[in-house]
């Protein structure tokens, strides 16, 4: 009995100094990764963090087969993840990657310190400009377009998706074109929302806090102007967002997008509308897959709007920023980026493959219509550009909170909306 | 003939307590099985969905095409097994010294000690990441192994335990004995507490194999990912397949359930032992 | 027999007490030299660098500005939600810690009984919770406390009581999270507890039972005194766990009015989603010290009940 003890406490130290003797060869295998590629031989080797779900496998495979001498080190690590190592390197000052995806959230932080990247715009990014969807180009350069941070990747056109047949339940309209007629603006919305919940007892959405991003999105300026004043009060567009909204207190669910109740939500039809982008679509076939054949898309009230969208960019302290900028403007060439849309990818962000067979017949039998890619494009299309600034998000969410409270019952909509401005303000000027 | 009766009733009354927090305690782990085991349409099912699927193998077949399963599971056995030694040896020596050897400053120290648990882990983050990548360490396990050689925590631990558990006259016969202090540590020590040092080492093991925050920062290149780390990039932002992730999971958290066993004989041994060699 | 040997001793110590205490200072150092060199290394260089970093305004990317004790300041006079976040830290470690002692304690006075069979399965059964992952945990949590198809409203409903909304009421997300608290923390300490009890010799319990006590007095009397070197280590290290709770509100969910923002959660968001890494480290350094505060207290109350 003891002797096995021992037998099992002495594997166990055997595995272990094993171990340690394979970390050092692990070590020694994995160290030429950053930076230190130029002074060994030819070859150059690009690191290249991103997220996953860009779908650029094949794509680098390719791009190194047909340019010797270039290797592509991808490293992927979660979406909130790539953000916060990113930043911690550059403020570290070492060990930041050749190339590294940046999500629009984030990108007016990055902006304002444009140091901390090369400029494309040295490198030939003015000929880029007439490739991509204007307000992607605006989002990646500076006010008098000097500065490129980096190469659009895709775009998160929204459009809405509804239940056609709770809508015909409440009498409601059910052919796309019609249901975009009947709810060309928010308040038609929003009084089809009253008639949807008295007929059927259904709600219309999931909560206030998406339906209010949703209408914000849609104009400029939202919560500050361009020289980074804080307007969040005077806005037009963020009062005439925030109004609808808490007028639509009575036609919304309650139920936060991000829970495990959104997904039981949408298979029990609790709610009947979903503003959604193109790769949102998969979270409903995922969640509620027993409500195939019951949805149908169509354009949001009031037009588009942009959800979700990146950038590659090139950090500073990257050797090898020309080699770099030839692999990111090729990866997102109009080509390239069809072809990524092709296995399943995200939407282009350039308009001349729009017109694409692959696109303009994109079709899913879970959804009734069968011209997705057309509506996408045109929604693509529509999207105008506004400035954020860094502190957008942090706003975005005190007010979305506040929206929250209000639902929940436990604020009026006076003191929701003054607890989230005297906060704002708080953490502006700090 | 009473008292028969109502020890009968009381033991009863243990088993059930025990038998319901057991299933209370398990349920989400086996809900884990379960979610991972259907089609990811099932987290959302109302009432929730209870019995496992038959899906478990083609879901782990998923997280064998998107992650080095094997290889990831490998770096952090390595990673967790050497800070486990590591911790259980330092943590010892120093619990022993605050307990059973009288010197200088010996309080002070064992004060400060507590208060560096006290320190919010969040806080070194970057200026550690700066250490790190000054020392070359970035992609090295050396980087995730080194900072948590020793813990506040086990040297704490160990110190109340010795405490409790070693008699000093134990100590002072083999003093009396020109046993040097090491030896005492090593050879009389140690024995007797065996369930205090397998109840670190599954701690230690399990909070090293757990942790992410700190690798996700240092350990970027593939091939010195640790499961936990592989394990977050199965996470998309488009849609979240969280059949796959919690069949992946669920994988990861069988390893560290071995060790429980393997450790699980150690708990208590201990004393009984040690009394019958004294 | 045995006194005579001790008497013995004592003289010898005496005669060496000199050398000894020179050679136990000397290991004595030694011996607890790795941790203060790692920690030299590891956790007094991020120390200073946040005390620093806590007297600027820095947004990390950009340059830094010493603006003193600015953010002091702020955090007394402009920062109700701070002090907000310390009044829910307090609520939810207060709600989580008290009974989640008292249960490990009582599962490992069970689980250390000579007539129980299956010992190694109730064991790993409670030990499962702490290694469960977090990403399980938060999706069943957030399932069972939803507030529209939660099994716990369910339930309520079913009983005829009126829904609870967890998520948007104070008392709602407290006793969420603190039950979430619990229940993956009350194994960890069983697990502690039950290392403890095998320090205290069955001898003692044995004969205690021949002079008629019975279990719940052995508790009380036996058990609880003779452990308390371990109580003493789990209340400080819960009290600290608890006042650094960030894993579950995160996973929960903070709500609308950042009911469940916790001070550790708070300075997180803080410093990596609006990046005032300089207010950041204010707070770091905030924490440390309330932290301090309160386990001082805890100390002075644990040592008030040591003497009664």
């Amino acid at each position: 009995m003891r002797e096995l003890k021992r037998m099992k406490m002495g594997a166990l130290v055997g595995v272990t100094v094993m171990g340690m003797a394979l970390a050092g060869c692990a070590d020694t295998g994995s160290s030429n990764g950053n930076n230190e590629s130029g002074n060994n031989s030819e070859d150059v080797e690009l690191t290249m963090w991103l997220w996953p779900g860009f779908g650029l496998e094949n794509l680098l495979k390719e791009y190194e087969e047909n340019n010797p001498g270039i290797k592509v080190n991808l490293q992927e690590a979660e979406y909130a993840d790539i953000h916060q190592n990113l930043i911690t390197a550059l403020a570290a000052g070492s060990g930041a990657p050749d190339i590294s995806g940046i999500d629009e959230g984030y990108l007016d932080r990055f902006m304002e310190n444009p140091d901390h990247f090369h400029n494309l715009m040295d490198l030939g990014g003015e000929e880029l400009k007439d490739q991509y969807l204007d307000f992607k180009w605006q989002q990646g350069t500076n006010a008098d377009e000097s500065f490129l941070i980096g190469v659009p990747t895709d775009v998160g056109p929204m459009v809405m998706a509804y239940r056609a047949d709770i809508f015909e339940e409440a009498g409601l309209p059910t052919d796309p074109d019609e249901v975009a007629e009947k709810m060309g603006t928010w308040e038609e919305y929003i009084e089809a929302g009253k008639q949807l919940q008295e007929e059927t007892g259904s709600f219309m959405f999931n909560n206030l806090s998406d339906l209010y991003t949703a209408i914000l999105e849609q104009g400029s300026p939202q919560y500050f102007e361009d020289d980074g004043t804080f307007i969040a009060g005077e806005s037009e567009r963020n009062q005439y967002a925030w109004d609808l909204a808490t007028s639509a207190v009575d036609i919304s669910a309650g139920i936060d997008r991000s829970t495990t109740e959104w997904g039981a939500g949408v298979a029990a039809g609790e709610f009947a509308t979903v503003f959604l982008p193109p790769w949102m679509l998969q979270n409903i076939k995922n969640d509620a897959p027993d409500t195939s054949g019951l949805w149908n898309i169509t354009n949001m009230p009031e037009g588009s709007g942009n959800f979700g969208g990146s950038f590659l960019s090139i950090p500073s302290e990257s050797d090898h920023p020309e080699e770099a900028y030839d692999l990111v403007t090729w990866l997102m060439a109009p080509e390239q980026q069809l072809r990524i849309f092709e296995e399943n990818g995200p939407f282009p962000s350039t308009p001349e493959v729009y017109d694409d067979p692959a696109i303009q017949e994109l079709q899913d039998d879970f959804f009734l219509r069968d011209d997705l890619g057309a509506l996408y494009a045109e929604a693509a299309e529509e999207i105008v550009y506004g400035y954020k600034g860094s502190l957008h998000e942090p706003v975005g969410t005190l007010f979305r909170d506040a929206l929250q409270t209000i639902e929940d019952g436990t604020n009026s909509k006076e003191e929701a909306w003054n607890g989230a401005m005297e906060e704002a303000e708080r953490q502006i000027n700090r | 003939m009473n008292e028969v009766g109502q020890n009968k009733f009381g033991i009863t009354l243990v088993y059930l307590f025990l038998i319901i927090v057991t299933l209370v305690s398990i349920f989400p782990f086996y809900w884990m099985f379960v979610v991972g085991s259907n089609d990811t349409s099932a987290i959302n099912q109302f009432p929730p969905a209870v019995i496992p699927g038959n899906s478990f193998i083609e879901n782990m077949q998923k997280v064998f095409e998107r992650i080095d399963f094997i290889g990831v599971m490998m770096n952090s056995l390595i990673i967790s097994g050497s800070v486990t030694l590591s911790v259980l040896f330092f943590s010892s020596l120093a619990g022993y010294a605050f307990s059973k050897l009288t010197f200088k400053g010996r309080d002070a120290a064992f004060v400060f000690v507590i208060a560096t648990m006290m320190i919010p882990p969040q806080l070194g983050l970057i200026p550690n990441f700066m250490l790190i990548s000054w020392l070359g360490w970035i992609d090295s396990f050396s980087a995730v192994i080194v900072p948590s050689m020793v813990s506040a925590f086990g040297v704490f631990w160990m110190r109340q335990y010795i405490g409790s558990s070693v008699p000093y006259e134990l100590i002072e016969a083999a003093r009396v004995d020109g046993c040097s202090h090491f030896r005492i540590f090593w050879s009389i020590v140690l024995p007797i507490i065996r369930p205090a040092l397998a109840t670190l080492g599954i701690f230690t093991f399990m909070m090293t194999w757990n942790d992410f925050l700190w690798p996700l920062v240092v350990l970027k290149d593939k091939s010195v990912h640790t499961i936990q780390i592989a394990l977050r990039t199965l996470n998309d932002v488009y849609s979240t397949d969280y059949s796959m992730i919690l069949a992946g999971t669920f994988m990861a958290t069988v390893p560290i359930l071995i060790v429980f066993l393997i450790f699980n004989k150690q708990f208590i041994a201990g004393l009984t032992e040690g009394a019958t060699k004294n | 027999m045995t006194n005579n040997i001790a008497v013995k001793q004592e003289k010898r110590n005496k005669v060496k007490v000199y050398n000894q205490k020179k050679t136990d200072r000397n290991t004595g150092w030694l011996f607890i030299s790795p941790f203060f060199i790692l920690f030299g290394i590891f956790g007094v260089f991020p120390l200073i660098f946040t005390a620093f970093l806590s007297l600027h305004r820095w947004d990390i990317l950009g340059t830094r500005e010493f603006i003193g004790f600015e953010n002091y300041i702020n955090l007394f006079v402009n920062d109700p939600l701070f002090w907000k976040t310390l009044g829910n830290t307090i609520s939810i470690w207060l709600m989580s810690t008290i009974p989640q002692l008292i249960i490990a304690l009582m599962i490992a006075f069970f689980l250390n009984q000579a007539f129980l069979k299956g010992k190694t399965l109730f064991r790993l059964g409670i030990f499962v919770p702490n290694v469960t992952s977090v990403v399980a945990v938060g999706i069943v949590f957030s399932a069972m406390f939803g507030t529209q198809f939660g099994v716990i409203n369910y339930v309520i409903n079913l009983v005829g009581l009126d829904s609870i909304n967890w998520k948007g009421s104070y008392l709602g997300t407290h006793v969420a999270i603190a039950a979430m608290v619990l229940w993956r923390w009350v194994g960890y300490n069983t697990i502690i507890y039950l290392a403890g009890l095998q320090s205290i010799s069955k001898d003692i319990y044995e004969a205690s039972t021949i002079d008629g006590a019975n279990k719940f007095q052995q508790l009380i009397y036996i058990t609880i005194p003779m452990l308390r070197p371990i109580i003493i280590f789990t209340v400080i290290q819960s009290t600290i766990g608890g006042l650094q709770l960030f894993a579950e509100p995160l996973i929960f969910g903070e709500g609308g009015n950042y009911q469940g923002l916790t001070m550790t959660l708070y300075l997180y968001q803080e410093a990596f989603t609006r990046f005032s890494f300089g207010y950041a480290a204010a707070i770091a350094w905030m924490i440390f010290f309330i932290i301090i505060i309160i386990s001082l207290v805890n100390l002075f109350i644990s040592q008030r009940i040591k003497s009664a």
